[in-house]
């Protein structure tokens, strides 16, 4: 036991003491460990602790509180894991991200797991790519919104690089690379089938849909040409751009035409009524890096088959006259109606969306410190997201962020469940 | 007497002329120190080093692919956190794909996506003479002392000065400036090691900035080796699947 005792001492002595020895050759590379493997596993683990701020007069929290006790303070914890894991062999390879949350505030608990992604891919070829499964699928060049993304989840524009769930497709990636001018020519056909088992959050049931895209390099400008077929949602095409200006300057766009919209709108007195519509959206933004390493992100966004600022104020008026009148009936039916309408992310027609950011200024190490600003241009309301983000321990990510929306009544961030928010997260990788 | 007057004077000729002859213009120097730093078409591994004012050092695994004169391809084994990132270059184009974003978004030369004193230009560095001209060159000691000013304003760096070491022919130091003289940071490439099949260069770089005060980033090389690529590699589309190359 003594014996033990010592050895583990020694070994543990030993063990910090080479440490110093060992950093005095601090310019080493071992290999070894990096060798491929026919498995890899890797992920992160999350704890997101908020706490929000309500606005109750706001439409939001009236439509989501008017049959709960009454709090002007919500405290939110969210837990995450998101595993994902691929093996190779050969030709073959098979990919999964599971992603599986736990969370929890003032009024409900809940637990989720789901397969983000589960895919087999056949490469016989650098050209040419077979994948079967499911696949979360990003098409467009945008930052904050992605109009021509016609088979994806849309992206959270106030947490854009958060992994989202796919749809079961089989999809072909051709590729071609050529000298001179045209570079480059991709061509990504997509099969999307919708039936009551799979992917029946997509649109219409029972269709068997295609999509594609089409990419080109020519001249230096990246080009998309992008398309879905009628099915479980209308046709729509789109095209994107992106190109390099100066070697600290990037702009892009993306341009989506959809030939039929459902838009359901609702007047004062909370009548709804539902009229199609054809529609573009598109989007043109830039990245400038500045001389002081500051990044500004900034994005002009059009949705013609959003909502108008008149629009929107009927809304918040049939909303606030039924809660007065605690009329539960109307307010379950609007309640049910606005979370894929009027209190979706982004409803309106035209927004601003800006973000600066900067590494490590005024010597501040492992911080980084940046703000995120949208805006809806009609009416005038505005969210502001100051956050900071520290990387000082390996693998470990901690981001406190706050939000301020604008108070003004009658006005999309005016009328969000809650005025203020403040966050904090903590995020390891392994 | 006579034929030794003649075998001296011969053995001056022979010398004067063969220096005529072996003497480089600075573009051939240049183009003899891009192929002895890395061959056209090749792989590698790298691990670049931040290190912080306090010390503290930052450590990124990135496995290489190159083709040709311009086409480059990075990708991120290490840390975690970055895993599976790749960035591609195709002349003065670069991207950058994280698999959470799952599209690859451009970048611009001057950003740098691992922070530290390396922007993307030098992660994802073409060969010297695609990007420069030689203007210039002396002799000085054991080094050519090279200028060279940028093709074009694409290019990260206006102007470089390069010390090329005369017996291996790779560059020992670079400094490089901007379009207004000011000096944005300074190379220097040590540690000379034969990495096998003829490719013997440093495997160390190191560099400083006097824009970044206090901090320094290395670069450390390993295992390059001459390695043919289909073209279609170097892709967007592709860049998720660069794993599968090693």
């Amino acid at each position: 036991m003594f014996f033990q005792l010592r050895f583990i001492l020694v070994v543990f002595f030993i063990s910090h003491i080479s440490l110093p020895l060992m950093a005095e050759d601090e310019f080493s590379f071992d290999l070894t460990s990096y060798e491929k493997k026919a498995y890899e596993f890797g992920g992160y683990t999350e704890l997101i602790l908020d706490r929000q701020w309500l606005a109750q007069d706001s439409a939001a929290y009236q439509l989501s509180s008017f049959s709960t006790a009454q709090r002007t303070i919500l405290d939110h914890q969210l837990a995450t894991v998101e595993l994902t894991g691929q093996y190779h062999k050969s030709h073959w390879q098979v990919f999964l991200n599971a992603h599986a949350i736990a969370e929890h505030d003032n009024v409900n608990s809940s637990e989720d797991i789901k397969i983000y992604e589960g895919l087999v891919a056949y490469k016989p070829e650098p050209g040419f790519t077979l994948e079967l499964g499911k696949k979360s699928l990003k098409w467009g060049k945008g930052y904050a919104w992605n109009p021509v993304g016609f088979v994806e989840r849309p992206k959270n524009p106030e947490d854009p690089d958060d992994s989202r769930e796919g749809y079961n497709m089989v999809t072909m990636d051709f590729i071609k690379s050529y000298s001179g001018k045209l570079k480059t020519v991709a061509f990504t056909p997509v099969y999307l089938p919708v039936t009551s088992e799979l992917n029946n959050d997509f649109g219409r049931l029972n269709y068997d849909n295609v999509a594609a895209k089409l990419y080109f390099l020519y001249n230096d400008i990246d080009i998309d040409f992008t398309f879905l077929s009628e099915g479980s949602r209308s046709y729509r095409y789109g095209i994107d751009f992106a190109h390099n200006i100066t070697t600290n300057f990037e702009v892009h766009g993306e341009w989506a035409y959809l030939s039929d919209v459902t838009k359901r709108i609702i007047d004062q007195t909370g009548t709804v009524t539902a009229e199609q519509i054809a529609a573009a959206q598109w989007l043109l933004g830039l990245r400038y890096l500045t001389e002081n390493d500051t990044t500004i992100i900034a994005e002009y966004y059009k949705n013609e088959a959003g909502y108008s600022a008149e629009e929107m104020t009927d809304f918040f008026t049939a909303t606030d006259s039924a809660y007065e009148a605690a009329n539960t009936i109307l307010l379950n039916q609007l309640s049910l109606i606005s979370q894929q309408t009027y209190l979706k992310r982004n409803p309106g027609k035209q927004y601003l969306y800006l973000r600066l950011s900067n590494k490590e200024p005024f010597d501040w190490l492992y911080l980084t410190p940046a703000i995120t600003v949208i805006t809806n241009l009609d009416d005038q309301s505005y969210s502001i997201t100051p956050e900071l983000i520290y990387t000082a321990i390996k693998n470990l990510e901690l981001r406190l962020k706050a939000s301020w929306l604008s108070q003004k009544k009658n006005t999309e961030f005016g009328e969000k469940r809650s005025e203020q928010k403040l966050e904090f997260r903590l995020r390891y990788y392994f | 007497m006579c034929s030794k007057i003649i075998k001296v004077f011969c053995f001056f000729f022979a010398m004067g002329l063969s220096s005529y002859v072996v003497a480089d213009s600075g573009e051939e120097i240049l183009l003899k120190v891009d192929r002895n730093l890395q061959p056209t078409s090749y792989e590698m591994y790298r691990k670049l080093i931040n290190i912080e004012p306090d010390g503290s050092k930052k450590e990124f695994i990135l496995y290489t692919i190159k083709k040709g004169q311009d086409n480059m391809v990075a990708l991120f084994l290490d840390p975690p956190s970055e895993k599976g990132r790749s960035t591609l270059r195709l002349g003065d184009n670069m991207w950058l794909y994280i698999p959470n974003v799952g599209k690859p978004l451009r970048i611009t030369s001057l950003q740098s996506v691992v922070g530290g004193v390396f922007n993307n230009s030098d992660i994802l560095r073409l060969d010297y003479s695609v990007e420069y001209d030689t203007k210039s060159y002396v002799t000085e000691k054991e080094n050519y002392i090279l200028e060279l000013k940028a093709k074009n304003s694409m290019v990260a760096y206006d102007r470089l000065k390069m010390w090329v070491d005369i017996k291996h022919l790779v560059p020992t130091k670079i400094e490089a400036y901007a379009v207004s003289g000011l000096l944005i940071k300074t190379l220097h490439y040590s540690k000379i090691t034969d990495f096998g099949n003829g490719v013997v260069r440093p495997a160390l770089l190191q560099t400083d900035s006097p824009l970044y005060k206090n901090y320094k980033s290395v670069m450390l090389f390993s295992k390059i080796t001459k390695r043919e690529f289909a073209d279609e590699v170097f892709s967007l589309n592709y860049l998720p699947r660069v794993e599968s190359l090693r």
